[in-house]
């Protein structure tokens, strides 16, 4: 048990009571959610280490949680972990936009996930293989010809890129470190350049992702078709 | 349990992706979709059916729910493989053949794509021997794919977290590995390289440099 307190959003009651008696042995989970009025409520009152949040909810979906919670100011802020079913981009990358510092997907193994929260617990970005995937495929792709060159938030340096690539083909931070003669610490802090980046940047295939979800640029209404 | 949230959650995906999916594409194959989408769901509603009569049996229903992951994520990703022209599909069907063979999980991340032709034939046999071998060699541990495929080439990464070896010491019965994956990839021009320690895991690098199929 590494005493971190959880909170789980997820509107699938069999999902929630999964997660909870699979991660029972390792974590503390403080609350429960289904939906992100009363996700925001939970997280404010319980103030959990972590949140494990669905994408696909009523009312706004997961970026709406996430997007509460920038606005609420609270102190520490919440570290959001994102598990959903879904590993399309457009599900992804907006997710990272508004502030999850990780993404996995939800067949991944017990050991794995406790291996995430404990990574975001400690203020880290955690990327899955695929979301590492997405993320090279993002800043890879030709842009529109931007004033791309002198804005370094439009492209990785090829350490960046290096690490990426590793990640997606399933390597552990340790290993990549070994790999490449630098500490897992440095390899730690080349993700964590590259999720801001992926936050900040303008790059058309990353705003597209996130614009498809409503995340910028539309009608800011929150844009999820969630509810079923 | 993982799996079966999977199989309860897709309708919503289903929802979910349509629009955009629509945004990008041709009206005929608006149409191939609308049918795949059709036998999905009648595949999905199959696969529920016959997950509640074997639900006595976890290894059979896991399987069940797997295969049928493999079909809702390749249209949700607008990549449905109508007929597996593509690299990319190509690639996916392999994993999906050696997860319901072997009975493993593995992850598999693609970007990019292209047309299938003879090279990239032979490139996704090597893909399917190498993951074999990872699943028969290292057998419990995790198994990933990484494809890239861009206009330079094809870039093919087949890992596992296995026990690893020392090439020198590969006894005969592995040497399957070097005729399948070596030979076939040499035969169309490529290359396989195979890096592998104990203790390490195992990784095959399966590379086409562009040819003229490919964009």
């Amino acid at each position: 048990m590494s005493g971190l307190r959880l909170v789980v959003v997820d509107d699938h009651h069999l999902f929630r009571a999964g997660v909870r008696s699979e991660l029972a042995a390792h974590v503390e989970i403080v609350g429960e959610a289904a939906a992100p009025a009363e996700a925001i409520a939970v997280i404010i009152s319980a103030a959990p280490d972590v949140v494990l949040l669905d994408v696909h909810l009523p009312d706004g979906g997961g970026v709406a949680v996430l997007r509460a919670l920038a606005d609420a100011g609270l102190d520490p802020v919440p570290r959001v972990l994102v598990l959903s079913v879904s590993d399309a981009a457009e599900d992804v990358v907006p997710m990272i936009r508004a502030g999850a510092l990780g993404y996995v997907t939800k067949t991944i193994d017990t050991a794995e996930l406790v291996g995430a929260i404990e990574r975001v617990a400690a203020g880290d970005a955690y990327f899955s293989p695929r979301l590492a995937a997405f993320v090279l495929q993002a800043f890879t792709a030709p842009d529109a010809p931007v004033a791309a060159a002198e804005d370094e938030l439009e492209s990785l340096t090829p350490r960046e890129r290096e690490v990426l690539h590793h990640l997606a083909r399933g390597y552990a931070y340790k290993r990549i470190g070994a790999r490449l003669g630098i500490s897992a610490r440095t390899v730690e802090s080349h993700v964590g350049a590259v999720l801001r980046k992926l936050q900040l940047t303008s790059r058309h295939e990353v705003s597209h992702w996130a614009a498809s979800r409503g995340l910028i640029g539309d009608a800011g209404d929150g844009g999820e078709e969630g509810a079923t | 349990m993982g799996a079966a949230a999977v199989v309860i959650g897709t309708p919503l995906l289903i929802a979910s992706l349509t629009r955009a999916d629509r945004d990008q594409a041709g009206s005929a194959w608006e149409d191939e979709r609308q049918r795949f989408a059709a036998h999905l769901h009648d595949s999905v509603l199959q696969t529920l059916a016959l997950v509640q009569r074997q639900a006595h049996d976890p290894a059979a229903v896991a399987r069940l729910a797997r295969r049928q992951e493999h079909a809702l994520r390749a249209w949700m990703a607008g990549e449905a493989d109508l007929l597996s022209e593509t690299l990319g599909a190509a690639l996916r069907d392999v994993v999906a053949e050696v997860e319901d063979e072997q009975r493993i999980t593995i992850e598999l991340s693609i970007i990019g794509d292209r047309p299938i032709d003879p090279a990239g034939e032979a490139l996704a046999a090597a893909a399917r021997e190498a993951l074999r071998n990872a699943a028969r060699h290292a057998a419990g541990a995790a198994v990933f794919v990484f494809a890239e495929i861009g206009p330079r080439g094809v870039e093919v990464f087949v890992r596992d977290e296995g026990p690893g070896f020392v090439f020198a010491d590969v006894p005969s019965e592995r040497r399957g590995l070097r005729d399948a994956v070596i030979g076939r990839m040499a035969a169309v021009g490529g290359s396989a390289a195979i890096e592998s320690a104990p203790d390490e895991g195992t990784e095959v690098a399966l590379r086409l440099r562009r040819t003229g199929a490919g964009r």
